[in-house]
């Protein structure tokens, strides 16, 4: 069992943005938000790969929900 | 300075009267004024214009001359516009529709995700005036 983490920040215009904190690995970031981006009413702009996926990047990806 | 006018937010061109009302009152708790909309009421005016709109929004349960007006949508959602004047309501004209459309994004996601198994772990302001929400899940 392996806890997820989000960070949903809404904008002051009410936009939203999703991103993977923590919990995911490689290209499972996408696949496993996939319903939040949908919930979020969601365009993906980004891969949405996590840090993991990337020679242990530290830097959490970002995916703009418009 | 009495204008009146028309607002609209691309947040705000889908709303559930429900979710809608539930943003007033996080609203509400925010500018420390009870802001509601009463459907009852739907002629506003004040000295310089007057309109119909669907509901009449209120301020400390006082009608002011400031409505919304809800167009239906194909999906059941209703577009919402923002339309009076803002002049002696104690209402921010410039931030008003902003923070509305905030508020209603912020109730409306905090319900969706936790329908998809998430739980809320935190819910802040940082220094941008952003909402952030920190949300948890055991996969």
């Amino acid at each position: 069992m392996k806890t997820q983490r989000v960070r949903i920040t809404i904008d002051t215009k009410g936009n939203p943005t999703l991103a993977c904190l923590e919990g995911f690995e490689g290209e499972n970031c996408l696949s496993q938000t996939k319903e939040l981006e949908m919930v979020l009413g969601g365009t993906e702009v980004d891969g949405g790969k996590t840090p993991e996926y990337y020679d242990g990047g530290n830097n959490p990806i970002s995916i703009n929900i418009q | 300075m009495s204008h009146w006018k028309k607002f609209e937010s691309n947040v705000l061109k889908s709303v559930k009267r429900d979710t809608l009302g539930k943003a007033l009152a996080d609203m509400s708790t925010q500018l420390r004024s009870v802001i509601g909309l009463d459907y009852s009421t739907t002629r506003i005016s004040n000295t310089w214009g007057k309109e119909t709109v669907t509901a009449a929004f209120t301020v400390n349960g006082k009608v002011i001359a400031l409505g919304a007006n809800l167009s239906p949508n194909a999906d059941g959602t209703e577009a919402l516009q923002v339309s009076g004047d803002f002049y002696g309501t104690g209402l921010n004209e410039n931030g008003f529709v902003d923070k509305l459309a905030q508020s209603y994004k912020k109730v409306d996601i905090i319900e969706q995700v936790e329908e998809q198994g998430w739980t809320i772990d935190e819910i802040n302001f940082d220094a941008k005036g952003e909402v952030v929400i920190d949300a948890y899940r055991t996969a």
